[in-house]
């Protein structure tokens, strides 16, 4: 994915490579996330989750177009197209008010699931609801 | 800016060559097109070269033929379906359609009105001012009024002329100095035809002039588009439909009818010059031009089943 990154592919044989599987199966949601503020284009999408997790967590960009394309179709988000005049136009993604609703519902899932596993794995409940809202 | 971005243009040409354009695929390309520009200006800013940094943020997109591949199924079977060459032609022109910008219009309005009022004030120094002309305040006027139709040239020059390709700052400066040694060039001509100065400010004129023309000469055999994409995509594109190139047989046949035409013909045209004479015989070579031309219509442009 990123062969100027050393040790980029070590990277995904440690312990974090679960915790990206884990992840990857939340892109949906996580892109509907970075999209709640402000319309934004494919690679500031990319760039925000990046920078967000210290770069510890990169999506492949490839897979975030197919994200985007499906969140499209459902009418999660609408795309449009910006007005730049000089190097590339930038498409853009608007999150829906359905997108919204999906957002809110993941994000409530999201929470009863990591308390189950929370309480299943013995772990301290911890009621940190920083995402929410 | 736009100089740096050409190397992403390439690459995203190379990774879609040969790829039927779909309008999903067309869509998806122009978004990779502005993501690849966004990353590589980041790498850039980062201190990278531009042709690095192109090639890195294209090897970090990952497969662009898997993009393309989802897309293709994701689009059923409507999306796998090329466009007509109309419709390809309509989206290219979409596609490439050039908006003007408001900054440009402005520059270009008001550099005009400049060069008319310099103008006017030259031809004014001229004619009126017999003597005026020789000094150093009609002067001044005069090279203004070349350096502005050089701006004016170079400024028109640069603008775009499709989205994403304007002609390079370089390239479009030379054709400013060029005009403008033409123009100044010019109105020494017409200086020295009015007043007669001394010959030297003529040949200063001729010099300029021709200097102004050889250069323009010169950018003028070198202007090309063989470097622009959609011109390297129209060469990929292009279909011989000319029947003989196509069908080489088609062209030995052609050629050995005319041959055979040709030998009728003039043999009809010895005989009848011997039997009824050159009023008539002429008429042999003229049926023989007409079914010559016929066999050519129709073997050149057969239809296709």
């Amino acid at each position: 994915m990123t062969p100027n990154t050393p040790g980029a592919t070590s990277r995904n044989e440690s312990p974090d490579a679960f915790a990206s599987d884990l992840l990857r199966g939340h892109t949906d949601t996580i892109v509907l996330g970075v999209l709640r503020t402000a319309d934004r284009y494919g690679f500031e999408i990319y760039k925000t989750i990046r920078d967000a997790t210290g770069g510890r967590y990169e999506i492949k960009e490839a897979t975030l177009y197919a994200t985007f394309r499906r969140l499209d179709k459902d009418g999660l988000v609408e795309a449009y197209w910006g007005d730049e005049t000089q190097g590339g136009r930038r498409k853009y993604y608007r999150i829906t008010d359905a997108g919204r609703a999906v957002y809110r519902q993941n994000v409530l899932d999201w929470t009863a699931t990591q308390q189950i596993i929370n309480t299943l794995l013995n772990l301290p409940t911890t009621h940190q609801k920083e995402t929410e809202r | 800016m736009n100089a740096d971005s050409s190397d992403i243009h390439r690459l995203l040409d190379e990774a879609f060559a040969g790829v039927t354009m779909t309008p999903e695929l067309q869509d998806l390309k122009e978004e990779l097109r502005g993501n690849l520009a966004a990353r590589s200006a980041e790498l850039q800013a980062k201190g990278r070269d531009a042709a690095s940094a192109a090639r890195t943020a294209v090897a970090e997109l990952g497969s662009i033929p898997e993009l393309i591949a989802a897309v293709r199924a994701d689009g059923g079977g409507d999306a796998g379906t090329p466009l007509s060459p109309g419709a390809a032609a309509a989206e290219a022109a979409r596609l490439h359609r050039v908006r003007p910008k408001p900054g440009f219009v402005v520059r270009a309005s008001v550099l005009s009105v400049a060069i008319l009022a310099f103008g006017f004030h030259v031809v004014y120094d001229l004619v009126e001012q017999h003597g005026a002309a020789n000094s150093l305040d009609a002067q001044l006027w005069a090279i203004g009024f070349a350096v502005l139709v050089a701006a004016l040239v170079t400024d028109s020059l640069h603008q775009e002329t499709a989205q994403h390709y304007p002609m390079p700052l370089f390239r479009s400066v030379r054709w400013g100095l060029a005009a403008g040694f033409l123009a100044a060039g010019i109105g020494y001509g017409l200086f020295f035809f009015w007043h007669h100065p001394p010959l030297a400010l003529l040949a200063a004129a001729i010099i300029l002039a021709l200097v102004g023309i050889m250069v323009m000469i010169a950018l003028g055999v070198t202007q090309t588009n063989r470097l622009k994409p959609w011109a390297l995509e129209q060469n990929r594109q292009y279909e011989i439909d000319d029947r003989f190139s196509q069908d080489p047989a088609a062209a030995a046949r052609f050629g050995l009818y005319t041959v055979i035409i040709w030998i009728v013909a003039i043999a009809l045209f010895v005989v009848l010059s011997i039997a009824v004479g050159f009023v008539w015989s002429w008429l042999a070579l003229v049926a023989g031009l007409v079914v010559f031309f016929l066999v050519l219509t129709r073997m050149l442009f057969a239809p296709t089943k």
